[in-house]
């Protein structure tokens, strides 16, 4: 008996919350109070300020800077994928491997960033460096198939593939291809794309390919020396 | 506590939940109304057929209508209202009212919006203007409206869209009465314009100057709407036919309910002298001032300056990047206003140089340059300078589309980059 007394007067609580919650919730006249508006308001995305400041560093060529803000802002980067979800991550990933790619493989941020976040990006032997840099041909490959045809990756591609052993027949042809159409979007790409037609011998090609570079450069330096057969 | 006070509480909620929301139901439908007058509401009426230009198919116009997103900018049409972030003017309105809150730079963008928060809606554009006058300002639109700072854009339509489009705008057309303008006195027009203010909003190119106008400085931005919109009267003979435009001078609102002109205590015949005196008035406008091209800059220019003094200020809308954008980088980039994704960003010196993509999904180059030698890209932003003129390009599209066209100036910095081989 008493057992249900208790069960009478927890129903009965209940159904009082109940009503009164949702006397109170329909108060308002808005189409909020049908069940249209009890997330959270749209939040601000930080990162998006952050990876365009890094962009901008990449284009002075602080890529140590860059790269060490991007790996802060987001630390998983090394096995993350290009996602539609989430477009400002495959941004994080074109700094992180065009920086690596620009920084000859290793990226020498040991002081600004944790070591647990560190990898093999501060490794500098000759198999760490290739190491990253197939790490950076494989993300922008993903990224490259994430924006389809677009000649600003396919040209930070063709630079990562000119350092990567083995990748230099295929950087050539994509760089060469890039650069008839005026599509090659970098001083860096074209400085890559000279080094490779002096090592394949192709001189008339390199001083072509220098010039442009030369033109766009804010430090010409990025292009390598003015004769020879090599770009350092 | 009475048993039947919880159900009478739980009853509450629930007839104030029906209440909320069908109080919201009418909340949107009051905001789809004021997106767009119902043409079954006003009821089918004969369409007016200028003889010179045949109308085209309203169904078909409609569908068009929404292809070109004429909504976009537009208030007064039926079409499906489009997202706040995606219209031209409601986005605007929301960053100067402090409601668009999506990024942290917002409140640095409202001086850059203030001069672009206005567009002439579309209500009862059939019970105004001529058909043939509609057609032409589709295929080739020019500056109406010398405070208002966005232009109608230049479309990729064909006249048998534009006819089909007009068609659709025409369909609620209430014609006016017919007005004979024998007889009526221009002098008195032209004095009664003068005694009723119409300069306060209204400039007249190519007659003497109407008094009244509030001075701007050189540059300032129209804040007040009812200016922004008040077109050059030198048009209203391409626009309007003399039954139409008597009816609107004397009760614009009866006309177009939203229209910022105010209604002005006018007799018959003092609205037949004004309506004498905008049409056929002789105007002696002046031509459009020559554009002249300046030469290549010796001294070297960076990305730095073109990103600063044109991509950031004009470009970087429409050529924006989707990422940053629920996906949407703009009519130049993600497509718009019946354009394709041209793929085009200006957002960055790769993106930029990494070109557009063509109709046949072909990249090219915006540098490459056009059978003149001109690079492409420069040559965009002179067709706008022949758009203004009145004698567009076919080939090429005038840039930036529906804002003024850049100076000599930008033109030539612009140019001067391109040919000393876009330095970063």
């Amino acid at each position: 008996m008493a057992a249900k007394k208790v069960a009478r007067t927890v129903v009965r609580s209940l159904v009082v919350t109940l009503g009164l919650g949702a006397a109170l919730t329909t108060l308002t006249p808005r189409a909020e109070a049908c069940g249209g508006g009890f997330w959270p308001e749209e939040q601000i995305d930080y990162r998006i300020q952050g990876i365009a400041a890094a962009e901008r560093e990449v284009e002075r060529g602080h890529l140590t800077q860059a790269a060490a803000s991007v790996l802060r802002m987001m630390p998983y980067i090394q096995n993350a994928k290009p996602s539609k979800r989430d477009p400002i991550l495959a941004r994080g990933l074109r700094i992180m491997a065009i920086a690596t790619v620009r920084s000859g493989g290793t990226l020498a941020f040991a002081k600004e960033v944790p070591s647990e976040l560190q990898g093999s990006w501060t490794q500098s032997s000759a198999e760490a460096r290739q190491k990253n840099l197939a790490w950076s041909v494989t993300a922008l490959r993903a990224v490259s198939a994430s924006k389809g045809d677009d000649p600003a990756v396919k040209t930070e591609l063709g630079e990562a593939l000119a350092q990567l052993d083995g990748g230099q027949a295929e950087a050539l042809a994509l760089l060469g291809g890039l650069s008839d159409k005026d599509l090659l979007a970098s001083p860096e790409g074209y400085a890559a794309l000279a080094q490779l037609r002096g090592k394949a011998g192709d001189q008339g090609g390199r001083t072509a390919a220098l010039q442009r570079c030369r033109a766009m450069a804010q430090d010409a330096t990025i292009c390598g020396p003015e004769s020879g057969t090599s770009a350092s | 506590m009475s048993p039947r006070l919880p159900l009478c509480l739980w009853l509450l909620g629930l007839v104030s939940i029906i209440l909320g929301c069908a109080e919201a139901d009418q909340g949107e439908t009051a905001d789809s109304a004021l997106g767009g007058a119902s043409a079954t509401a006003r009821g089918p009426v004969p369409l007016q057929v200028d003889p010179d230009e045949p109308l085209g198919d309203a169904k078909r116009g409609r569908e068009l209508a929404g292809k070109f997103e004429c909504q976009r900018c537009h208030d007064g049409t039926d079409l499906q209202p489009i997202a706040s972030e995606r219209h031209c003017v409601h986005c605007h309105g929301d960053i100067l009212a402090g409601r668009f809150r999506e990024k942290p730079e917002h409140d640095q963008w409202a001086k850059n919006v203030e001069g672009h928060k206005d567009t002439p809606s579309l209500y009862a554009l059939g019970s105004r203007a001529r058909p043939a006058f509609v057609v032409s300002y589709l295929l080739a639109p020019h500056d109406q409206r010398p405070a208002l700072i966005p232009t109608m854009p230049r479309l990729a339509m064909t006249r048998d869209e534009a006819r089909d489009v007009t068609a659709y705008l025409f369909q609620d057309a209430k014609p006016a009465p017919a007005v004979s303008l024998e007889g009526a006195n221009l002098e008195a027009g032209r004095r009664l314009m003068e005694a009723k203010e119409c300069g306060a909003c209204h400039v007249m190119t190519g007659v003497p100057a109407l008094p009244g106008a509030a001075a701007r400085a050189p540059g300032e931005v129209e804040k007040r709407s009812a200016v922004a919109l008040a077109p050059d009267l030198r048009f209203v003979r391409d626009k309007y036919r003399p039954g139409e435009l008597v009816r609107w001078i004397r009760d614009p609102g009866a006309v177009k309910a939203d229209t910022r002109m105010p209604t002005i205590e006018l007799s018959p015949e003092e609205a037949r002298d004004i309506a004498a005196y905008l049409l056929t008035t002789p105007l002696d406008v002046p031509p459009p001032a020559r554009f002249v091209r300046l030469p290549v800059l010796e001294r070297r220019v960076t990305f730095d300056e073109v990103d600063r003094r044109i991509l950031g200020k004009t470009c970087r809308h429409c050529h924006g990047n989707p990422d940053v954008a629920k996906g949407d980088g703009g009519p130049g980039n993600s497509g718009g206003f019946g354009f394709a994704p041209k793929r085009l960003e200006m957002t960055s010196y790769a993106s930029i140089s990494a070109g557009y993509v063509d109709a046949a999904g072909e990249r090219h180059s915006v540098f490459e340059k056009l059978s003149d030698g001109t690079p492409r890209i420069v040559a965009a932003l002179l067709a706008r300078h022949d758009e203004g003129a009145g004698t567009p390009r076919p080939e090429v599209r005038g840039m930036p589309l529906a804002l003024p066209p850049l100076s000599a100036e930008d033109i030539q910095l612009m140019e001067s980059w391109v040919a000393q081989g876009r330095p970063r």
